[in-house]
């Protein structure tokens, strides 16, 4: 639980900094390469925050300022209901920091079994 | 086994990454796009949030900007420079994508960002010299101090945004196609003239005509592609006098152009309409396309009243130009004021100073002048080289400009441009391009390659306080060629058909030009005090809708496609009867909605099928025309039943004569049809030569009828509200790069092209205002769409629907930065950095 809220806190701060957004997989990724955690724990503790955070991030820009581009993003995309972004948004993060999280364990898990 | 695990999700890694982070297609790059912190979630409401303070390198004093309720900046600087850099800011701030993407078009630069599907456009607005001509405006500003200045400044300030830009603010677009905004240069506001001269001047019907010609001969062409326009009354009014001694042109000097002849006598059974019925097209050699009409369906009113006509003893100007309508829109307000000008208006976003406004003296707007400015020479060259072409007896150099079209994710296009000194060969010998206007094989010539210098005329404009002042103005606009109304606090009202407009015998451009004949060029200019002008004229008022501009005395050849009678004949009958008019008035007239072509012909049409028999559906149909009153209401049916009819009338009469044995001519415009049905119906165009019995213009005017029912069923389903004006024709106002959902549609709107309000499916009046001249003027206005370039903005499309309904905005025109107004809602105060 620390570990993910540990990712999800570094997701913020350096997403809030620098906007790149592929953060939601470096921080899941480095995370799991530091401490050590069997791979689908990587893989949940890397879901779970970067999910978390753009989901509200999403959210929280969804019901004050961006509810107007988000209708008409939805409407760019045939979506149909701009909620359908809030959770599209909160999949890719979901699916991008659960899967960098799994490799850095993977990796951490190969690098030190492979240690003499 | 050990390493398959890490290698596979390091694999499944590395493409999620690579997934997210390319573009697929039309696919803006997921990760960044959703992304909460950088992605279109940033595009929000935030942008509209008004700075107190911001620090600018280059300013040279302080600047206020003041900002009224819809987000108009109100611009206070106390040099010219500080005001046109202020102006560059905030017109980048609200539309800095648009700018780009426009800027992009002109040069023939899109597929540098869009790929290969915008390639042939690129090499279209290369092909016809767009750059070319931009380079001789910006280095005609080089040259003036003054336009330096501007120009210079103006980019400094788009730059200054751009330069505070980040990852979360850049405009919503730039995520959408995956690419960045370019550091704005003196080229680019040249190159968003170019653009716009291409929008209003590239009136190019000369190959079209030729055809008819070589086809029909000299008297039916005349006869059907007319000069003189029927039921024209033109914008200088008939019987002003000619103040001027005209220049000779070859041997045509002082000609009058004759009167148009009646159609009767000219139409009938004629030599010559027995002649077109006889020859074959292959006898020609001719076996062409039809040819768009479309620039007919672009134009512009604008009217000034003198205050002899008005409630209030002041002049009134209006103007409202019609345009393509997009979002962001092709109109950004702006009130500019330093120590020199106090200017309010709309201005062009990416030039400097205001295009269509008012100051604290005079006013003025523009509609487009019609006036042809483009020729076509056919250019024997010497061989495929194209290195050579002949010229006066001798063969010639040609100059050739390579262009590099980079394409997103392909290879780079050369594309060679040959030029010779009559302009670029559009369309090389034997090459046919997607835009059929353009002949193979002929060099253009445009008056926007010639070195001009508008942008310092509008600006003069905006300075100037008097009649004379304004005339100076005009006197260095060059292209496109527009009509410019004015009125002033001294009660002075004037109109101006101006431009660079060339000295050409009768008809020279009207076809197709010999490319070798030094006798078939261009002599010179109309000397600009001889362009049709009038001031203060006795009727008290001054108006023009894109009609010809002057009568038949008037020495010039100008021209010949000028739109119809309908919007300038209405709008001159509504102010020849004000005697006591208001703002109001001058509201109700820019939204009126009748049609005077139905107004001529529906009687005559509604007799000739008076006792027909007629199915369930026609009969419906037939009621509603009969207690329909010609205006173009969007809850009416009756509208789409007349246009409909009218269409299908225009196929009856000239489909058979003008579109046979794969010969397709251009069809004659809608008034010369008018004409013949009002004055000619016995006209043997009217009969139908693929049947063996001779129709009567009744025969037409009903089996027109029956099919526009059934084309409105076929289309619509059965008689009912789907066929009302507003649900059938269903506006829109789309995206500049028509991205779906980022427009507004559809659109139930009133009026047609030939109304006042001439709403079209896709265009219409994209700036309405009206000014009274009082001390300090009134003026009220409205455009359809919003300050704000950001589809998040809540002043996107803000006006949108204060525009279907007819409502205007009063401006806020202020005279000192302090200025006490209920609508202010913020000021910015703008310091040069250290």
């Amino acid at each position: 639980m620390i570990r993910t809220i540990i990712s999800a806190a570094l997701i913020f701060v350096l997403q809030t900094a620098t906007p790149n957004w592929w953060w939601i997989m470096a921080v899941p990724l480095l995370v799991a390469l530091v401490f050590p955690m069997p791979v689908w724990r990587a893989l949940v503790m890397g879901a779970a925050s970067a999910g978390t955070i753009w989901i509200l991030g999403a959210l929280a820009l969804f019901l004050t300022q961006s509810q107007l581009i988000a209708t008409r993003v939805a409407l760019m995309m045939n979506l149909g209901n701009a909620w359908v972004l809030v959770l599209l948004t909160g999949a890719i993060a979901t699916i991008a920091g659960g899967v960098a999280g799994a490799t850095g364990a993977a990796i951490r898990s190969c690098i030190r079994n492979g240690r003499p | 086994m050990k390493y398959l695990r890490p290698f596979f999700l390091c694999l499944l890694t590395g493409v999620l990454f690579l997934m997210l982070n390319w573009r697929h297609g039309a696919i803006p790059p997921p990760g960044m796009f959703f992304s909460p912190f950088a992605g279109f979630w940033q595009n929000n409401g935030s942008t509209d949030e008004l700075p107190t303070t911001l620090e600018l390198s280059g300013l040279y004093e302080t600047v206020r900007i003041v900002w009224d309720d819809r987000h108009v900046p109100h611009v206070f600087a106390r040099n010219m420079h500080d005001l046109f850099l202020a102006q560059g800011y905030c017109v980048a701030k609200d539309r800095l994508w648009q700018m780009d993407f426009q800027a992009r078009a002109a040069s023939g630069r899109l597929s540098e960002v869009l790929g290969a599907r915008t390639l042939e456009m690129d090499r279209f607005n290369r092909r016809i010299g767009l750059t070319v001509a931009a380079e001789l405006v910006m280095r005609n500003h080089q040259a003036d101090p003054f336009m330096r200045t501007a120009t210079e400044a103006f980019s400094e300030g788009v730059n200054a945004w751009i330069d505070g830009l980040d990852a979360r603010n850049v405009p919503l677009e730039f995520k959408i196609f995956d690419y960045g905004p370019e550091k704005w240069t003196s080229l680019k506001s040249a190159l968003i003239f170019s653009h716009f001269a291409l929008t209003l001047s590239f009136s190019n019907n000369d190959a079209a005509v030729t055809r008819a010609r070589n086809t029909l001969g000299d008297s039916l062409t005349s006869i059907l592609y007319p000069d003189v326009l029927p039921f024209v009354d033109p914008i200088i009014p008939k019987g002003t006098s000619w103040d001027f001694v005209p220049l000779p042109i070859g041997n045509s000097t002082g000609r009058k152009t004759p009167e148009l002849p009646s159609v009767g006598a000219m139409m009938g059974r004629s030599a010559e309409a027995n002649a077109l019925r006889a020859r074959s097209p292959h006898a020609t050699g001719i076996a062409e396309e039809g040819l768009d009409q479309a620039d007919l369906f672009r134009g512009s009113n604008n009217w000034a009243l003198s205050g002899s006509r008005t409630a209030s003893g002041r002049p009134i100007l209006c103007s409202d130009p019609h345009l393509g309508l997009t979002l962001p829109s092709i109109w950004y307000e702006v009130q500019l004021v330093s120590p020199e000008m106090n200017v309010y208006g709309v201005s062009s976003p990416g030039s400097p100073g205001v295009l269509i406004g008012f100051n604290k003296k005079i006013a003025f707007g523009e509609t487009n002048a019609g006036s042809d400015v483009l020729d076509w020479y056919e250019i024997t060259f010497r061989d495929s080289s194209l290195n050579e072409y002949l010229y006066a007896g001798r063969w010639r150099p040609t100059r050739k400009r390579a262009e590099v079209i980079t394409v997103l994710g392909g290879p780079a296009v050369v594309d060679t441009v040959v030029y010779t000194h009559h302009g670029p060969v559009v369309a090389r010998p034997g090459e046919q391009l997607p835009d059929q206007r353009i002949p193979s094989g002929y060099a253009m010539r445009w008056t926007a390659h010639d070195s001009t210098n508008s942008t310092n005329a509008f600006l003069k404009m905006n300075k100037a306080g008097s009649y004379n002042e304004f005339v100076r103005a005009l006197s260095g606009y060059a292209c496109p060629a527009q009509n410019f109304v004015y009125a002033d606090t001294n009660n002075n009202i004037a109109i101006w058909h101006n431009g660079m407009l060339p000295l050409r015998r009768k008809d020279q451009g009207k076809f197709l030009r010999d490319g070798t004949d030094p006798a078939d060029d261009w002599p010179g200019w109309i000397p600009h005090s001889h362009l049709p002008h009038v001031l203060n004229p006795s009727r008290g008022f001054v108006s023009s809708a894109n009609q010809p501009p002057a009568d038949s005395t008037y020495p010039y050849y100008l021209g010949w496609s000028y739109a119809g009678f309908e919007r300038s004949t209405r709008i001159n009958d509504r102010l020849g009867n004000a005697h006591k008019a208001t703002v109001e008035h001058m509201k109700a007239l820019q939204n009126d909605i009748i049609n005077p072509r139905a107004v001529k012909a529906l009687p005559l049409l509604l007799s000739l099928i008076e006792g027909s028999p007629l199915s369930n559906e026609e009969a419906k149909a037939l009621t509603e025309l009969k207690r329909w009153s010609c205006d173009h209401n969007p809850l009416l049916v009756s509208p789409q039943i007349f246009e409909y009819w009218w269409g299908e009338i225009e196929t009856g009469i000239w489909q058979d004569d003008l579109n046979r044995d794969g010969l397709k001519l251009m069809r004659p415009r809608a008034d010369v049809t008018l004409q013949l049905l009002l004055t000619d119906p016995g006209n043997s165009f009217i009969d139908d030569r693929t049947t063996y019995r001779v129709e009567t213009v009744s025969d037409v005017v009903r089996r027109a009828f029956s099919s526009a029912v059934l084309h409105l069923t076929k289309d619509f389903g059965p008689f009912g509200e789907n066929w009302a004006w507003g649900k059938s024709r269903a506006s829109a106002i789309r995206h500049l790069a028509q991205i779906p959902g980022l427009g507004r549609s559809p659109l139930a709107t009133a009026g047609n092209y030939n109304t006042v309000n001439a709403i079209t499916r896709t265009g219409g009046p994209s700036w309405r205002l009206v000014v009274e001249l009082g001390t300090p003027p009134a003026g009220w206005g409205i455009y359809p769409g919003g300050q704000s370039g950001n589809p998040g903005s809540a002043f996107y499309d803000v006006s949108v629907d204060a525009w279907l309904k007819g409502d205007y905005y009063e401006l806020v025109f202020l005279s000192d930065p302090d200025q006490k107004n209920a609508r202010i809602v913020g000021e910015t105060e703008m310091t040069g950095s250290k």
